[in-house]
């Protein structure tokens, strides 16, 4: 019986033996990948640069950074111009008009003069009257770092939008080269603004904390990932570049105060003295994780919000409250944890936080050390925020959003353009 | 593949007719261990069977368990005929779902979501009852199965050039057949 069993299963094994040889147990496995991509449309140069007034309104799509300048909303519609908001009644906002202006991303405002980058050159328009727009001068190379290398045809066609596309690819898993191209990947929206508060009266306009551009007197400020630049607008209609310094790496908003530029980056925050505003002096550095920051101040503090994701390295997100009453030493007084928080904005004791899809968060500030949350509006993918004049403009996924705080214990919404 | 499913409704067919002869029915239940050899890494598997025995034909339900690659659940209808002498040998035939147990692996650490599902599940095999009476008996059975996994994987990779300010979606799918020959010893009662 023993015999009869073992000559079984030896046959057995045997079996699978010549099974296995017979290559039946080949894995099969196919692959498939969808991936989008942009296709670039070129117009010629003077097509674009003709194009650069006030136009039709257009609805908002994409929006990156905000800008206020007395009863206007300046809106960048990210990469493609520039939408003009008439905010007389901020419980009905108006899009009265939309400057076209292929490779935006950054505005500010000094007097009549609205100035914003159009891929690597600087355009100052006049906006004396928003419905009238028209470009006073352009200032070529000034943003250097835009340039589009592979995409820039020539110097006579500039891209105006992008065709988004999306193919499919089949292939075997064993022929696994199509990895190597999956850099074509996700961008994580990264709509920007900003906050460099001023009054509604003054001759510069308010950004959000997300901003790049800062007008401090008769310079604008523009930080790059590496460099500052400093553009001298004595005239306002006739912008000269004044100097570029050298920053390093990293550097994502610049935040003015007062006589002082923070400036923030990935790796920390950065105060500059502008007591020779052609020649900003750093003073002093507080260093933190590596991640996404923009950063506002006041007299004695400065809030940071550490975010993680969306190109931002690191993991941490929280907010930073920082004892800057020694400029050259500023100290960390505590770190509050948060969702994804990205701009800021304080106006009085209120600390307006933009907390991705947590939405809005307002605290009341008035102890530093003891921050507490008053109200949350959950929006998608708040990004940045601007309040001023007990209205709190914030820009999430879904549109531009206005709250009324007069009453700080009772904030409410009080208007919305959606986007489309 | 084919030959396979035609088996199966073949034997469904007979239990259903035999069952309509008024002949009583014996319940029978098959659990194995065993390994799994292909081209990935060997794995174990169980399985459990459970159902109708009539003279040469049994059909059932059963559930097993396959770490080949992705871990799985398989279940399944099981239909086997025996033969021989003392109807020691039988084949047997299985058709059902894979159903996948696990959804995060190292190799996906790359992207930033992944789901897995599962799909068909066919087996057949060719089996040998030990000693075998007629409560219950060891046996040995030697199996060719595929069981089907897709992964939808997608990515997420920060990009530093234009068009910037874009979201994609770009995702893979992957559809495997993942094949074994199996060698299992059992249990039948």
């Amino acid at each position: 019986m023993k015999k009869t069993l073992l000559k079984t299963i030896s046959l057995f094994f045997v079996a699978a033996v010549l099974v296995l040889q017979q290559g039946c147990i080949k894995d099969s496995c196919h692959k498939t990948y969808t991936y989008t991509y942009f296709v670039p449309v070129y117009k010629t140069s003077a097509e674009v640069r003709a194009n650069i007034k006030s136009n039709a309104p257009k609805a908002v799509t994409n929006p990156g950074k905000i800008y206020i300048k007395g009863n206007y909303i300046f809106l960048n519609e990210v990469d493609k111009g520039i939408h003009v908001i008439d905010n007389t009644n901020p419980a009905a906002p108006k899009n009265i008009a939309f400057i076209d202006l292929p490779g935006n991303v950054d505005i500010a405002v000094k007097n009549d003069i609205l100035y914003a980058d159009f891929y690597m050159d600087l355009v100052a328009i006049d906006i004396s009257n928003p419905l009238n727009a028209k470009v006073v001068k352009f200032v070529p190379a000034v943003f250097p770092e835009r340039v589009y290398y592979g995409f820039n045809i020539d110097s006579t066609k500039v891209i105006c939008d992008w065709v988004k596309k999306t193919e499919t690819v089949n292939y075997d898993c064993e022929n696994d080269s199509m990895a190597a191209f999956s850099g074509g990947g996700v961008l994580a929206n990264a709509m920007d603004a900003g906050l460099s508060k001023s009054s509604a009266g003054t001759p510069v306009g308010i950004s959000g904390s997300l901003a790049r551009f800062a007008l401090v007197n008769d310079y604008m400020y523009s930080v790059s990932s590496d460099s500052l630049r400093i553009i001298n607008v004595t005239a306002a209609a006739n912008p000269v570049t004044a100097s570029t310094m050298n920053l390093g790496w990293g550097i994502e908003t610049i935040f003015p105060f007062k006589d002082k530029l923070f400036l923030g980056s990935s790796s920390g925050m950065f105060i500059y003295s502008m007591q020779d505003p052609v020649h900003p002096v750093k003073e002093g550095t507080f260093t933190h994780v590596r991640t996404c920051d923009p950063v506002i101040a006041d007299d004695n503090i400065a809030y940071v919000t550490l975010h993680s994701g969306s190109g931002c390295a690191g993991f941490s997100n929280q907010l930073d409250v920082l004892n800057i009453t020694n400029i050259q030493s500023p100290q960390l007084i505590k770190s509050y944890p948060l969702t994804n928080p990205r701009g800021l904005s304080k106006d009085g004791d209120m600390l307006f936080v933009c907390d991705g899809n947590d939405g809005l968060k307002i605290f009341n500030a008035v102890d530093p050390v003891n921050i507490s949350l008053l109200q949350q509006f959950i929006l998608p993918a708040a990004n940045d925020v601007i309040a001023f004049n007990h209205i709190a403009l914030v820009i999430a996924k879904d549109g531009l959003y206005q709250f009324d705080y007069t009453n700080t214990r009772n904030v409410k919404l009080i208007s919305k353009i959606s986007t489309q | 593949m084919k030959n396979i499913i035609l088996f199966f409704l073949a034997t469904v067919s007979f239990t259903v007719a035999f069952a309509q002869q008024k002949i009583k029915p014996v319940f029978n239940s098959y659990t194995a261990a065993g390994i799994q050899i292909g081209q990935s890494e060997p794995s174990a598997t169980a399985e459990t069977i459970n159902g109708i025995k009539y003279r040469n034909w049994f059909a059932g339900a059963g559930v097993a368990y396959s770490a080949y690659k992705y871990r799985s659940l398989p279940i399944f209808f099981d239909a086997r005929y025996s033969f021989g002498k003392k109807k020691q040998f039988f084949i047997s035939g299985d058709i059902g779902y894979n159903m996948n147990i696990k959804t995060n692996y190292e190799e996906d650490m790359f992207y930033y979501n992944v789901k897995y599902k599962g799909g068909m599940y066919l087996n057949s095999g060719l089996g040998c009852l030990l000693q075998p009476t007629k409560k219950h008996s060891f046996y040995v059975q030697l199996n060719y199965g595929i069981k089907q996994e897709r992964k939808i994987a997608k990515e997420f990779i920060w990009i530093d050039f234009p068009p910037y300010n874009r979201s994609n979606e770009n995702y893979y799918t992957y559809k495997y057949d993942l094949k074994t020959v199996e060698v299992k010893l059992g249990f039948r009662f």
